[in-house]
């Protein structure tokens, strides 16, 4: 046992090979472990029986892990769902049932764990606005699941969940060194901080106060997200490249998100696309309804500094630097995997959790 | 195409040039400018040299998927933990590698000492925690 500062007693030695952080995000599914992580976009796209055999015979299967099966169920995930034509989003809590989060899930286990694993302990992440739906998602998850991709067949079984709310999630991943033993970022342990997610449909925000959450203000606007700034943008840009896009009835989401963060539309045989106006006018409606958040909670007097996360952070960071005015603005994770920032904070709280809270 | 700022202190020393793909798209699918480009001297250091690029491009977001990128590179972006923001880049170089040398030290770019957790700290995030559930 470690004996912390003022008599803390915490497990200094304690078995995490069966921890996961899952964040089944609207527009990424993403999950982390102490030794790996993964994400791919938000698709699931159940087969029949036609379609898998069309699949199995084309040898796609062997190739893509992209085909997978879940508890005798084939389904195509990710951008493969994508290029498919999949329209069968779930959206809000409506998604929390076996079928659909539990799949996901059990897809994003399956990545994170090579050999699958009996006894998993499940740090799960949720938009604060879904919180009465925490067993929802728990009856999604827990239990046994058999996963075979390329091939390979695994079975887990989820013993046990938690849950956290994104934003705080994201302000701990700042606050939190990697196995929650200690603070990352002492000078943060003074004042006040804002945290803002920028998620696919819904921005939330939470203060931290001299670097612990505030609960009561947790705050969630369901109405902003980069979901809508890509569709905005996918408007706009059809609307300006309607003779080379004409026969395109699917714009990918992939190359939307490309096209949105660099102002240059991936077009395959008509080259890429100059789009920065409309990129530009699609991310500054998101600035301006972020700032608005952020203006909420007092702006740039009352607050120390700020943490953005989300991947919505990744495409509008500089954006925001500049409207929010604020000398100490920082990313919630590592640049190139913003995205991951709320799964690896909750993971660090799931370790948080066992060194103090008793799971 | 690319938005890519070059420094006006290049050097010509003998380089190799590595290109690693940076998209989670397929190969086969694959489009030329999601690519990283990367110099490497002889006696330089790959990860190194991404961490220098990183540090004196401060102004600019480089958003990169993983699945493509060398542990090299993985390693190089998990070291660097610098609070900064970049612009979208789909192509990148190291141009002064000389001036790696100032950039390759451990302390730098990792390796804080630990500051104990506090017990405030501790029940107010679990207390709140457990309230909230």
């Amino acid at each position: 046992m470690q004996k912390q500062k003022k008599g803390i007693v915490g497990i200094a030695n304690y078995d995490s090979s069966g921890f996961a952080a899952l964040d089944v995000g609207h527009a990424l599914v993403k999950g982390v472990t102490d030794k790996h992580w993964t994400d791919f976009p938000h698709a699931l796209m159940p087969l029949d029986d036609k379609t898998w055999s069309d699949v199995k015979a084309r040898g796609v299967i062997d190739r893509s892990d992209d085909y997978v099966v879940v508890n005798r169920q084939p389904y195509a995930i990710g951008e493969t769902a994508e290029n498919h034509g999949w329209r069968g989003r779930l959206e809000g809590a409506a998604r929390y049932v076996p079928e659909y989060y539990g799949v996901l899930a059990a897809v994003l286990l399956h990545r994170l764990f090579p050999e699958g694993h009996r006894s998993l302990e499940v740090m799960a992440t949720h938009a604060p606005e879904y919180i009465d739906y925490r067993a929802d998602m728990e009856s999604a998850l827990i239990g046994r699941w058999e996963v075979e991709s390329q091939g390979k067949k695994r079975s887990y079984f989820v013993r046990h969940m938690s849950f956290v709310d994104e934003p705080i999630a994201a302000g701990m991943n700042v606050i939190l060194d990697e196995k929650a033993s200690g603070f990352q970022h002492p000078e943060l342990q003074s004042g006040t901080g804002l945290v803002i997610d920028i998620g696919g449909f819904t921005t939330d925000a939470a203060l931290l106060k001299n670097g612990v959450p505030d609960y009561l203000s947790i705050y969630s606007d369901p109405g902003v997200g980069i979901i809508r700034a890509i569709d905005e943008f996918k408007r706009s840009l059809r609307s300006r490249y309607a003779a080379e896009l004409k026969n395109s009835s699917l714009l990918r989401p992939d190359k939307l998100r490309i096209g949105l963060a660099t102002g240059e539309y991936p077009a395959g045989g008509y080259g890429n696309l100059e789009c920065q106006a409309e990129s530009d006018m699609a991310c500054e409606r998101l600035v301006t309804l972020v700032s608005d958040i952020y203006n909420r909670f007092g702006g740039t007097s009352d607050m120390n500094f700020v943490i953005l996360a989300g991947g919505g952070a990744g495409l509008l960071a500089s954006r925001l630097i500049t409207r929010l005015n604020h000398p100490n603005v920082r990313l919630a994770g590592r640049p190139t995997v913003i995205h991951m920032s709320i799964a690896e904070g909750a993971l660090k709280m799931l370790h948080l959790l066992k060194q103090y809270g008793g799971i | 195409m690319a938005r890519n700022k070059r420094s006006s202190k290049q050097i010509n020393l003998p380089v190799r040039t590595f290109s690693f793909r940076l998209s989670n798209e397929k190969p086969q699918e694959k489009i030329a400018r999601s690519r990283l480009e990367l110099m490497e001297t002889e006696g330089g250091n790959l990860r190194d040299a991404i961490i220098h690029w990183l540090t004196r491009n401060e102004n600019e977001l480089l958003i990169v998927h993983h699945d493509d990128v060398t542990l090299a590179v993985q390693d190089a972006f998990a070291r660097f933990k610098a609070d900064f923001f970049m612009e979208v880049l789909d192509h990148i170089r190291v141009e002064h590698p000389a001036a790696l040398q100032e950039y390759v030290n451990p302390q730098a770019v990792s390796g804080k000492p630990v500051t104990p957790l506090t017990p405030e700290f501790i029940t107010g995030v679990l207390g709140g925690m457990k309230k909230r559930s």
